[in-house]
């Protein structure tokens, strides 16, 4: 918005006044005091944004010099002008008008250019050396929101309250030179801990003196353990020296005795017993021979008392061979007539033989049949296999009459099917395949008869149909004839009077509605005529399709056909073929199978006749092979093989009767000869034993025999066994002898090896070699025990036995004495060293056994963990704080209002960089400004001009901030540079020279050096000059 | 061939404390006291209850620096328990227990070999009938530091018999551990033994399954939260020179473990605590061979407790404490970590997205995660306390790791969003 014409009626000094002069750029209003330059500034607030009267005071700035109260100014926004009227007074008068002068409406205009918010015109845009001075004008809320409107986004009072929580916990915690904290008193008690460690490693050292004070005393102990285990050796040593001192006294007394027995030969003394024993030996056996010579002279006088028959003795075999015999040859004499009896049985089944086999009897037959192999086996084969030939041919013959039988039936079936086949005017299966390929074209027929049907149904033509349109084309010509004599009688009736006209137009109206709808249909009909010539095709092709459908079902039925074909028809006549084709399918089916069947069994009867034939040549062959071996055996041809075998069996049966016979007749001679043998060897048993014994009755005379003979050979049994003892008394005797000469023989070298004389000088040794055994025992068992005594001292039997001899009692026991008083000593030094060394290792073991140094190393640990723990604490409150502050400083120094970015640059320029930047707090809107070197200051310790050239840069901020989105009011200067030196002068009006490219600035001033410095600064002006007259411009 | 068996086990640290225990009370404290000692007497248990043929000790038995008698008393009872049951056993000392530090003046059973530290040894290892059946190749440290790969000195395998390698070193590299006598695979592979028997490192860890099997057992006894999970030693069986059985076998008697619970969809304090006394009862189930359980607690989901859950922080384990732990609830459980992971309906991400204080002061958090600058400025300020000299030696790697520190951002992301919210 640019001001273009200020034009004052009445405002304070001014009256009547116009400025026309003022450009869109910079304007320079210089004048003096009272010249009106703050009354100017007061008019173009008033005009822009009104005025209001305050409460019981008149407007400020009436008019002084004349005029209504008010003016007006033109302004420019937007290449379009307005005239902004307002008078003051009573009734406050606000008019506004375009660049014709067209009046306005008043909100309109207002809304156009922003002309309601009064507040941050005056406190931005328009103001004086007073204003700019004043921070407060700046902490209108509307105003400070816009400065200021950066926030936290929390409330201000968490932060403080979270950094002081962190402080707090901080300090708390840790803080180098603070004194009660966490981790100073852990650390303290660590030091404690340590401390208490530290004692317990001087226990580890008290540990290692007591170990080597024990060492050192087990040393003692062992020392004093070895020296008193000497002594007690000594002890034992002289003790046992005591001990042994009247055994080894003994054993050298013993020893000296044994010296004494020196020449005693030595020998076992069990010799001695050898030699009675032997002695004992040599007089049993003188006693038992003498026995034995006695009875050997009384058994061979008893054995001269006996005598034996020799002779009778070594014949006993023979007579009882005879006795044998003899009972033999009785035995069978008395069974003969039973044997008789039985030839005569077997002579009478030969001749029962002899009558059956008649004319075949003969010898010769017999013989054939004993010397010919096989006669009967032979025979029994060639009669199984004729048997079985026979039974063969029997059932072939049976098999060949029941396939016959089954033949003639299947010829019978054969016929009975080709005649059923032949009047179905079929011959054969081509005959049959032909009428299926005539019943497919039949049905091929009967579909395409059936299609032309369909055909000529959809055409809507039927012979019906063609029949109802020449019904309809009449009726046409006769309905329209009707019609129109009914119309004309009916006139003529009208006419004629007869009939009322009404009733005669109600006629002529019910017969044309009657009628015309004959008339339309027959059109109609008539219409349809057009399909007539299709439906002639299709009539001829389905009379061309009868008539070969005729022709195909006479070729089929080989029949006349009916003229008249329709679809049933030819539905009935192919059902009719197709019945008949099923049944000559059967018939043909049968044919063949029982073709089939006739073939099988004239194969099978064929194949019998010749097993038949074969059959029957065998047996033939069979027949006359028999005959001929008959013929080979000389027997009658006559015979079959069964009658053979008959035959042969009663040959063999007579033949074994004639063998018995025999042999009955062989055993009677044999026995009478026996009989007579036995009576010759009795004589010549009696004459070979000189026994005078009458033979005539035998039986008696070897009863006799028998006798003597049992007398005689009990007699020579006695003798043997009187042999037999007299012989056994002699080797016994033998051995008696041999016997003494042993034991004599031992004897007499036990007496050599005893180097005796006999057996009292024997017995006088065996005595003293006692004594000296005796004598040798008592020594070693001496020796055994001061040996064992010595061992136990670690002293070689003589070396002890020395010892002692060198030795009195005396001198032993005072020996004794002393180490035993050294023993004492030492024992009672070595329980005390045991005592320390107890009381040392308990020490040790406590020392050892104390845990308390783990707890404590465990405590610490836990401290060190608990110091940790704190630790970690702090460094994350204290990573914490410390980012807070960095956010605190970045967020001041990156999240700053726009308006403070903005001021920030022009402060920088007009303070020439000494000051870089100013920030606005982010926990209150307190304001702080920082050097170049960082330093931050208050707006209090800031000098006068500083703090105006703050404030100034503060409003240009705003003012370039606000025109970013509002309307760009002019800006207007009241003498505000008056604390500015020259170079933040030079500055600000650079900064101004900026400023009015784009903004209308009128800069009110009483300096007239101004004008030089903007010179100075090479700045495009507009120059006023403010008097109360009239309005100059450059 | 002959058949043999062995246990091999390291870093045992008898008698040393737990670290990072928080809430400490009597009947804690003499769980952990006991703890190592208990560790200790699993494993010379299995070794006699398995007939082993010689139990391996690859280190840092005692900790020199806390110069404990008990430690040692326990470790020498249970060299003569193994010695009484015919096994051998075989010592090096470690970074933690060098021969220069101070030691007692326990004796060495007689089946007991302690390794030297003067070279590496070549001990031929016999059976119960005197029959060699393995060769150990072993060193012992002298001093607490050792920046020189010994892997390099070792012999070259024996081929008659089977090759094991015991020694205490850093394979290859591991954040969590000094480096001591570092070696690596490749030097390892080289010498193509049968077995390696490390120790250093204190979760168990095979570096490599066979050809040869290179292992570490790691510490019977987790001592502290970084050692969580199981902690054992290996029972290994070998035929005709080939590992026919190779298996860990727990030996802690407290187990540091990490636990989750997600509260997402849980809508009061009473059924999260439900949830959460169901859910360890579970776990002491699991674990129900142990003596207690050290609970790093996670808690975790989107849930409108996430407010209060903030706000009661401090009181959260008491009252999980409260609520699910009994006079009869075994083995006891003990919260030693919480770490809320839970978010609420209105994340960090929409905050950030806001144009007001807050979100420029969590953009400055975020900020710091990758601007270094900025970083280093607000961990100047830390200075005072993490450079403090009576002080920084007891402060955790988390405290003093630029790392770590960069770590705990996150909570103080989370202790801004609690501040700032109303």
């Amino acid at each position: 918005m640019i001001i273009k014409t200020i034009n004052i009626d009445g405002f304070g000094i001014y009256n009547n006044y116009s400025c026309k002069a003022l450009s869109g750029g910079l304007n320079f209003l210089y004048g003096l005091n009272e010249s009106g330059k703050s009354t100017l500034l007061a008019f173009l607030r008033a005009c822009l944004f009104n005025m209001s009267k305050p409460r019981g005071k008149d407007f400020p700035y009436l008019p002084v010099s004349g005029g209504k109260h008010g003016g007006n100014i033109v302004v420019q926004q937007d290449d379009q002008e307005f005239t902004i009227e307002r008078y003051f007074g009573k009734k406050n008068e606000s008019n506004y008008y375009d660049m014709n002068g067209n009046k306005l409406n008043e909100n309109d205009l207002l809304n156009l250019l922003s002309l309601r918010n009064k507040l941050f015109f005056e406190t931005i845009f328009a103001f004086g050396l007073d204003e700019l001075r004043d921070l407060d004008t700046l902490e209108e809320e509307e105003i400070k929101q816009y400065i200021y409107s950066t926030s936290l986004g929390i409330d201000s009072n968490l932060l403080r309250q979270s950094e002081k929580i962190l402080t707090d916990n901080i300090d708390e915690i840790y803080k180098p030179s603070g004194k009660k904290q966490y981790i100073s008193d852990i650390r303290s008690d660590i030091n404690q801990l340590d401390t208490l460690l530290a004692n317990k490693y001087r226990n580890i050292d008290e540990y290692k003196r007591l170990n080597d004070e024990i060492l050192s005393a087990k040393e003692n102990i062992d020392s004093i353990k070895i020296q008193l285990r000497n002594y007690k050796i000594s002890k034992r040593k002289q003790e046992s020296f005591k001990e042994e001192y009247n055994n080894v006294l003994d054993y050298q007394h013993y020893i000296d005795e044994l010296n004494l027995l020196r020449d005693v030969p030595n020998f076992d003394v069990d010799l001695y017993d050898e030699y009675k024993l032997y002695l004992k030996d040599y007089k049993n056996s003188e006693t038992q021979i003498k026995d034995l010579e006695e009875k050997i002279t009384r058994k061979t006088e008893e054995i001269n008392n006996i005598t034996i028959n020799n002779s009778l003795i070594e014949n006993k075999a023979k007579f009882l061979r005879i006795v044998a015999n003899e009972t033999y040859v009785n035995e069978a004499i008395g069974s003969l007539p039973k044997r008789k009896e039985d030839i005569h049985n077997e002579n009478n089944k030969i001749e029962q033989i002899r009558l059956v086999i008649g004319t075949h009897w003969s010898d010769d037959l017999i013989k054939t049949f004993n010397t010919t192999l096989d006669v009967k086996n032979y025979a029994r084969q060639t009669m199984d296999y004729l048997e079985g030939l026979s039974s063969d041919i029997s059932r072939y013959e049976k098999d060949l009459s029941d396939k016959e039988s089954q033949l003639s039936s299947i010829n019978d079936e054969l016929k009975f099917q080709k005649d059923q086949l032949q009047t179905l005017n079929i011959r054969n299966r081509e005959d049959y395949n032909k009428k299926i390929k005539i019943l497919e074209k039949l049905k091929y027929l009967r579909s395409s008869y059936s299609e032309l049907i369909e055909m000529s149904k959809d055409l809507k033509i039927s012979d019906k149909t063609i029949f109802y349109n020449n019904l309809f084309s009449k009726s046409r010509i006769f309905a329209v004839i009707a019609l129109v004599l009914i119309i004309i009688i009916s006139f003529a009736l009208a006419i004629m009077g007869i009939v009322d006209l009404l009733a005669t137009v109600i006629i002529c109206i019910t017969s044309i509605i009657c009628l015309m709808p004959v008339v339309y249909f027959s059109s109609k009909g008539i219409s349809k005529e057009v399909n007539t010539n299709k439906f002639d095709t299709s009539t001829q092709d389905i009379e061309k399709i009868k008539v070969e459908i005729t022709e195909t079902l006479k070729q089929s039925l080989n029949e006349s056909v009916e003229s008249k074909v329709d679809l049933n028809f030819i539905n009935l006549k192919i059902a009719k073929i197709e019945a008949s084709l099923n049944n000559a399918d059967k018939c043909i089916t049968a044919i063949d199978k029982f073709l089939n069947s006739q073939q099988t069994i004239n194969s099978e009867l064929q194949d019998k006749k010749e097993k038949l034939n074969k059959c029957k040549n065998n047996e033939m062959e069979g027949k006359n092979n028999w005959i001929n071996w008959l013929k080979s055996i000389s027997v009658d041809d006559s015979f079959t093989p069964k009658t053979f075998l008959d035959l042969y069996d009663d040959i063999k049966v007579a033949q074994g009767c004639l063998n018995n016979i025999t042999n009955f007749e062989n055993r009677i001679t044999q026995f009478t000869e026996k009989k007579e043998n036995g009576e010759k060897e009795l004589k010549d048993f009696l004459e070979l034993t000189n026994l005078s014994i009458d033979t005539d009755n035998f039986s008696t005379a070897i009863k006799l025999i028998d006798d003597i003979l049992n007398e005689q050979t009990e007699m020579y049994n006695r003798l043997k066994h009187l042999k037999e003892d007299v012989k056994q008394f002699n080797s016994d005797l033998e051995d008696l002898k041999s016997n003494k000469l042993i034991a004599e023989k031992h004897l007499t070298d036990i007496l050599v090896k005893t180097s005796s004389q006999n057996e009292d000088e024997l017995k006088n040794n065996v005595s003293r070699i006692a004594q000296k055994q005796e004598l040798e025992k008592t020594i070693n068992n001496l020796k055994t025990v001061i040996h064992r005594k010595a061992t136990e001292l670690n002293l070689e039997f003589d070396q002890f036995i020395d010892s002692i001899k060198n030795k009195n009692r005396s001198e032993l026991e005072e020996e004794i004495i002393q180490l035993n008083s050294a023993i004492e000593e030492l024992e009672e030094s070595k329980e005390k060293l045991q005592t320390t060394l107890g009381s040392l290792t308990a020490k040790a073991q406590s020392i050892m056994q104390d845990s308390t140094m783990s707890d404590l190393h465990n405590q610490k640990e836990a401290k060190i963990q608990e110091l940790n723990q704190y630790a970690k604490e702090w460094i994350i409150d204290k990573m914490l704080l410390t980012f807070i502050n960095y956010s605190k400083r970045d967020y001041e120094r990156n999240k700053q209002p726009l308006v403070i970015t903005e001021a920030n640059k022009v402060f920088n320029i007009l303070t020439n960089n000494k000051y870089s930047r100013i920030i606005k707090s982010i926990e209150d809107n307190e304001l702080r400004i920082e050097d170049c070197l960082q330093r931050s200051k208050t707006i209090d310790q800031l000098s006068q001009g500083t703090r105006e050239q703050l404030y100034l840069a503060l409003r240009m901020g705003y003012i370039r901030e606000y025109s970013k989105n509002h309307i760009k009011y002019p800006i207007i200067f009241d003498d505000i540079f008056v604390n500015f030196d020259p170079y933040r002068l030079i500055a600000v009006l650079n900064t101004l020279k900026e400023l009015s490219k784009d903004y209308q600035i009128l800069f009110l001033s009483c300096h007239p050096e101004m004008k030089d410095f903007l010179e100075h600064i090479e700045a495009e002006y507009n120059y006023i000059e403010l008097t109360q007259e009239k309005a100059l411009s450059v | 061939m002959s058949k043999f068996s062995f246990i091999h086990t390291s870093d045992l640290h008898l008698d040393s404390p737990f670290k990072g225990i928080s809430r400490m009370n009597d009947e804690l404290g003499e769980l952990c006291k006991n703890s190592t000692f208990n560790a200790f007497k699993n494993i010379i248990n299995i070794a006699i209850k398995r007939e082993v043929d010689f139990v391996l000790f690859a280190g840092d038995i005692f900790d020199s620096s806390i110069r404990s008698l008990a430690a040692q008393s326990s470790f020498f009872k249970g060299l003569e328990d193994l010695n009484l049951n015919d096994i051998r056993s075989y010592i090096v000392h470690g970074n933690h227990d060098p021969t220069n530090e101070w030691l007692s003046s326990f004796k060495y059973p007689s089946l007991a070999t302690v390794i030297s530290c003067d070279d590496i040894e070549s001990i031929p290892v016999t059976d119960k009938n005197d029959i060699q059946i393995a060769t150990i190749r072993a060193l012992s440290f002298r001093n607490k530091e050792c920046n020189i790969n010994m892997v390099n000195n070792f012999p070259q395998k024996d081929d008659h018999y089977f090759n094991i390698g015991l020694l205490h070193c850093s394979v290859g590299d591991d954040e969590e551990h000094s480096t001591y006598a570092p070696c690596s695979m490749n030097d390892i592979r080289l010498l193509n033994y049968d077995y390696w028997a490390l120790g250093h490192i204190h979760k168990p860890k095979i570096l490599q399954q066979e050809y040869p099997c290179v292992v570490y057992c790691g510490t019977p006894q987790g001592r502290s939260s970084k050692e969580c999970g199981e902690h054992g030693c290996y029972y290994v069986e070998v035929d005709n020179n080939t590992i026919s059985n190779f298996e860990f076998t727990t030996t802690d008697v407290i187990r540091w473990l990490d636990f989750k619970v997600d509260i997402t969809n849980i809508e009061s304090f009473n059924e999260m605590l439900d949830l959460i006394d169901q859910q360890l009862n579970a776990l002491r189930s699991d674990n129900y061979n142990l003596e207690a359980i050290l609970l790093g607690l996670s808690i975790d989901g989107k849930s409108d407790l996430h407010k209060e859950l903030v706000a009661k922080r401090d009181e959260i384990i008491d009252l999980i404490n409260d609520y699910c732990e009994t006079e009869a609830s075994f083995p006891k459980i003990y919260i030693q970590k919480l770490n809320l992971l839970t978010k609420s309906i209105t994340s960090i991400e929409d905050l950030k997205k806001n144009d007001d204080f807050i979100s420029y002061l969590l953009n400055k958090i975020d900020e710091a995660r990758t601007n270094d600058d900025l970083f280093n400025q607000i961990k100047a300020e830390l200075n005072p306390l993490i450079q403090n000299s009576s002080l920084k030696n007891f402060f955790d790697e988390s405290l003093t790791n630029p790392d770590e520190i960069r770590k705990l951002l996150n909570e103080v992301e989370e202790r801004c969003i609690d501040l700032f919210s109303e």
